[in-house]
């Protein structure tokens, strides 16, 4: 399992060094001059080219690249062009708000489509099974934009449950014992995955009960409702692990809808305005971390996986 | 049969909330603007107290605090003049150059050759007491040039050679400020100029560290070590609440709290500020938004005091004033939309072209501009027909009046070209058959069979930006000529397109649209824009006539003159005007004031001291 670990961390960071010299250089592409998207429209060429050789645009790519890995590694992520701010300091302010709602959408995502879809693949073809697909079907097809309007059209307008606006304390305990005004950015993020989440389980429960086990688990005696919490829900669950492990930086990118509805600023907004504002240290520092959240991601889905079942170690 | 029976009524319940909701205040749009255009009175007894909350642009949430940001921050100022006050306040309606009566001076006085100017301060206090005096306003000039001798980006109004270059300020008294100046300029370009001037402490930020020796900020040497140390004390975001510094203000409010992740902020009463205004309001919270929609929607939850509205969510009126609020609507005092015009792109003889004044005229006349404020695509009946650089409403009109040189008239279009030796062919490829100059002929440089066809860049935000300017190229193809919209980012357009500064790219774009283009609002005067040596002249244009006017304008001694360029520009059309969006404001209609206070706020200039609760 060690060597399974260390071998799979090698190929992630291999992997991360090669999405960091991919995108430096596709924002070099883009942009090889920043002196001017810095200083606007007014400043003379001479202020352009000052800034640009103070700030070393002015060498060879590969050595602005291996100076950039240098700075990294020191834990320098630059300074942004647009904000006034480190980049570090902005990514640190902003991750733990939209991990916070993130991971309260997903967590809810999980507790309802995991025991729906083992409650569909239970009750196959049945109208329980029929209606809940059918509902996953038209929620999937539901643009989050929209979905979030209506229910603050719904239930901070029309029937004032919940506001319209989350919590703006930057405090997680804070924003923890105040469900109310998290209430409805969580349950858009989770709707979504509410209904992809749900299919996924569904299959894969469908696909573990006519497995042998089952078969021989029944045929022993054993009470329906322990076949299910002790044997299907170990394996069903498998393949749902992979795909939240790979949907960790799309959780964060989808963001961006609820931050902008919700008056939530977070990662994705910061995005937006980066990529509108050409804040390419953030840009930069931004796409490095979806590169890194996303081999994460993988890294411990695989982990997970190989633990729980020890056939995909042998076999790697 | 009982089950579907509920089933059915809930859904229809379900189906009628829904609807309900989503279908809010919208009403037809040729509606829209009448339901704005009045200003609400003042009204009601004032009360002491109460905070009101204001909602911030979205994607324009402050970063920095010191008024003079360097180009390489990009810095978006807090509270922009209610901190430190400039010397002449701007007008917020844009019928004047400055509001006398919020100015920290009075009227300049002119020596008869103009390059004497002496000024008078009033009667204001610094937070701490001590008064404002000359010796600040030469601190503050002494900290312009020093931004300045960094780098010439450092202050977006500055043109090399003018203003502050060649002008010396001297306190003859504690209260008699003496400007020196080089070259005369006309007095209202020179005010225009002054309410720019953000007067600064000259006694506590005179350091060049924390805890430094006072230094004589006179010596450009010193001058520019304060100015490295106060940009370098406004990278803190984290301190812009808690510094001493920033505590030492001049106008009515001084800086609360500061939320670096937000933007948002807090103002409290600057107890000494003895300016006009009661500042009966004990807090303003001034709240960054992520988008135009969520500002709405905090707007109908009745949890904001005052904002702007979004354009596109002008249908939204009626719902608001439902909710108690009041809205009013205008265009921004001197802000232009317009197709600015690149001169010297040579692709397919575009340069040649468009040099001929007929087809520029020919051109205007294909811009719909009453259909487009009308158009739910486009303005959806938030916007005003602009034909002048001055915008709407502005003290120096062009002498046209509201009967513009080349309204939209496709068929007068058709004719000018048509008489000028073109073929035109509607739908099809215009071409020239009558080459040559002279009256009948297509102009100088243009072949037979030249077509007209160009490209159009067109900024990808905000939305009317683009279906403007796809309007523009339907009716171009009605009538032969073709348009090409080609959109960009903005950013990329501001870095790309501007043959001053940017000539590698001159041929990428014939024409651009990037939104609004702003002059100075109570004085909206050209200079650098469209003059032939302007620093900003995006298009190289070129005109000996619009640079004598500006040039009367900037220097000369009538302050009328600025009519005169106006209208020469209005009729010679270095761009191609565009309607005017309007700026929505919304505020509840528990608060009042002047109606000038809130006229000033489609300029985004903020008097929250004139403003109170009432019952």
């Amino acid at each position: 399992m060690t060597w399974y670990v260390l071998r799979r961390l090698a190929v992630s960071l291999l992997v991360l060094l090669g999405i960091s010299a991919v995108v430096f250089l596709m924002l070099h592409l883009v942009s090889d001059s920043p002196g001017r998207v810095v200083l606007g429209q007014r400043a003379s060429p001479e202020a352009v080219a000052d800034f640009n050789r103070e700030h070393g645009f002015d060498r060879p790519v590969v050595a602005q690249y291996v100076g950039y890995l240098g700075r990294l590694l020191q834990g320098d992520l630059g300074r942004s062009y647009k904000l006034n701010e480190d980049v570090g300091t902005l990514l640190a302010r902003n991750a733990g708000r939209s991990a916070m709602v993130s991971l309260a959408g997903l967590v809810l995502a999980l507790l309802i489509a995991v025991p729906l879809g083992i409650l569909q693949a239970v009750r196959r073809n049945s109208v329980v099974d029929r209606v809940a697909t059918a509902a996953s079907y038209v929620l999937y097809a539901t643009p989050s934009f929209l979905l979030g309007l209506l229910l603050i059209a719904v239930f901070s307008q029309t029937i004032p449950i919940f506001p319209a606006e989350a919590s703006q304390s930057h405090s997680p305990w804070v924003v923890f014992t105040d469900p109310r005004a998290m209430a409805l950015p969580v349950i858009t993020l989770a709707v979504t995955s509410i209904a992809v989440f749900a299919q996924y389980q569904r299959s894969a429960a469908l696909d573990q009960l006519g497995q042998d086990y089952i078969r021989v688990a029944r045929a022993k005696g054993l009470p329906e409702r322990l076949i299910l919490t002790r044997h299907l829900l170990r394996n069903a669950c498998l393949p749902l692990v992979m795909l939240v492990g790979t949907l960790v930086p799309t959780l964060l990118a989808g963001n961006l809808i609820v931050e902008s509805l919700f008056n939530y600023p977070g990662l994705g907004l910061l995005f937006l305005n980066s990529l509108q504002r050409e804040d390419y240290p953030v840009l930069l520092a931004y796409t490095l971390i979806g590169g890194v959240l996303t081999v994460a991601g993988n890294f411990v889905a695989d982990v997970v996986v190989a633990a729980a079942d020890r056939r995909i170690e042998l076999g790697a | 049969m009982k089950h579907r029976g509920r089933l059915s009524v809930a859904l229809v319940a379900a189906v009628a909330v829904l609807a309900t909701a989503c279908s809010g205040g919208g009403g037809a749009t040729r509606d829209i603007a009448g339901s704005y255009t009045a200003k609400p009175a003042q009204t009601g007894t004032p009360k002491q107290g109460g905070t009101a909350t204001v909602a911030l642009t979205p994607g324009l949430s402050p970063n920095y605090i010191y008024p003079y940001p360097p180009a390489a921050a990009n810095g978006t100022v807090i509270a922009r003049g209610q901190l430190w006050r400039s010397l002449y306040r701007p007008s917020g309606e844009g019928d004047q150059v400055a509001d006398a009566e919020l100015s920290l001076a009075e009227p300049p006085v002119y020596s008869p050759d103009r390059k004497t100017v002496t000024i008078t301060m009033k009667d204001y206090k610094w937070s701490n007491g001590k008064p404002v005096t000359a010796d600040d306003v030469v601190f503050s000039l002494a900290l312009l040039k020093a931004a300045l001798a960094e780098s010439p980006a450092n202050w977006s109004f500055y043109t090399p050679g003018q203003f502050p270059d060649g002008v010396s300020a001297e306190a003859t008294a504690p209260d008699t400020l003496t400007l020196k100046l080089r070259t005369a300029y006309n007095p209202s370009y020179l005010l225009s100029m002054l309410t720019l001037l953000y007067v600064l402490p000259s006694t506590e930020w005179n350091i060049a560290a924390t805890g430094g020796p006072h230094l004589d900020y006179k010596q450009p040497k010193n001058a520019r070590a304060i100015y490295r140390y106060l940009t370098k004390e406004s990278e803190s975001q984290a301190t812009f609440a808690g510094n001493p510094l920033w505590q030492v203000v001049n106008g009515p409010y001084r800086l609360k709290s500061f939320d670096p992740t937000t933007g948002s902020f807090s103002l409290a009463r600057n107890e000494s500020y003895s300016g006009p205004g009661e500042s009966r309001l004990d807090q303003i919270e001034f709240k960054a938004f992520t988008s135009a929609a969520a500002v709405l929607n905090q707007f109908k939850a009745g949890n904001l005091t005052v904002g702007t509205l979004d354009s596109s969510f002008a249908a939204q009126i009626g719902a608001l004033k439902a909710e108690g609020y009041n809205v009013y609507g205008a265009p921004a005092p001197a802000r232009l939309d317009a197709l600015v015009i690149n001169f010297a792109n040579t692709v397919g003889n575009f340069d040649k072209v468009i040099a001929q004044p007929y087809v520029r005229q020919a051109l205007q006349r294909l811009i719909d501009q009453q259909g487009y404020i009308a158009s739910r695509g486009v303005y959806n009946g938030a916007a005003s027909p602009n034909y002048s650089t001055a915008g709407t409403g502005s003290p120096y009109p062009p002498a046209f009046g509201d009967q513009p040189p080349y309204p939209y008239d496709p068929a007068a279009a058709e004719k000018l070209l048509a008489d000028n030796g073109w073929k035109v062919v509607p739908n099809g490829s215009t071409t020239c058959e009558r080459p040559g100059t002279g009256p009948g002929l297509c102009g100088a440089d243009i072949p037979r069979g030249q077509t007209i066809s160009f490209t159009l860049a067109s900024a990808s935000s905000p939305a009317f930006v683009g279906a403007r300017d796809v309007a523009f190229a339907s009716a171009a193809k009605k009538l032969g000529i073709e348009v090409k919209v080609v959109t960009k980012s903005l950013n990329y357009m501001y870095a790309n397109y501007g043959n001053t500064f940017a000539p590698a790219t001159r041929n990428e774009w014939a024409m651009q649209d990037y939104g609004a283009l702003y002059l100075a609002a109570g004085y909206p005067s050209s200079n650098t824009v469209f003059n032939t040596e302007g620093s900003f002249n995006l298009g190289s244009y070129r005109n000996a006539e619009v640079d004598k006017l500006i040039g009367a304008s900037t220097f000369g001694a009538d302050e009328k003159s600025l009519s005169a360029e106006v209208t020469a520009l209005a009729r010679d059309l270095p761009v191609l005007f565009l309607p005017t969006p309007h700026t929505l404001v919304v505020w509840k209609d528990t608060l009042s004031g002047p109606q000038s206070s809130f006229n000033a706020l489609t300029s985004f200039l903020y008097t929250p001291e004139l403003w109170y609760f009432h019952s």
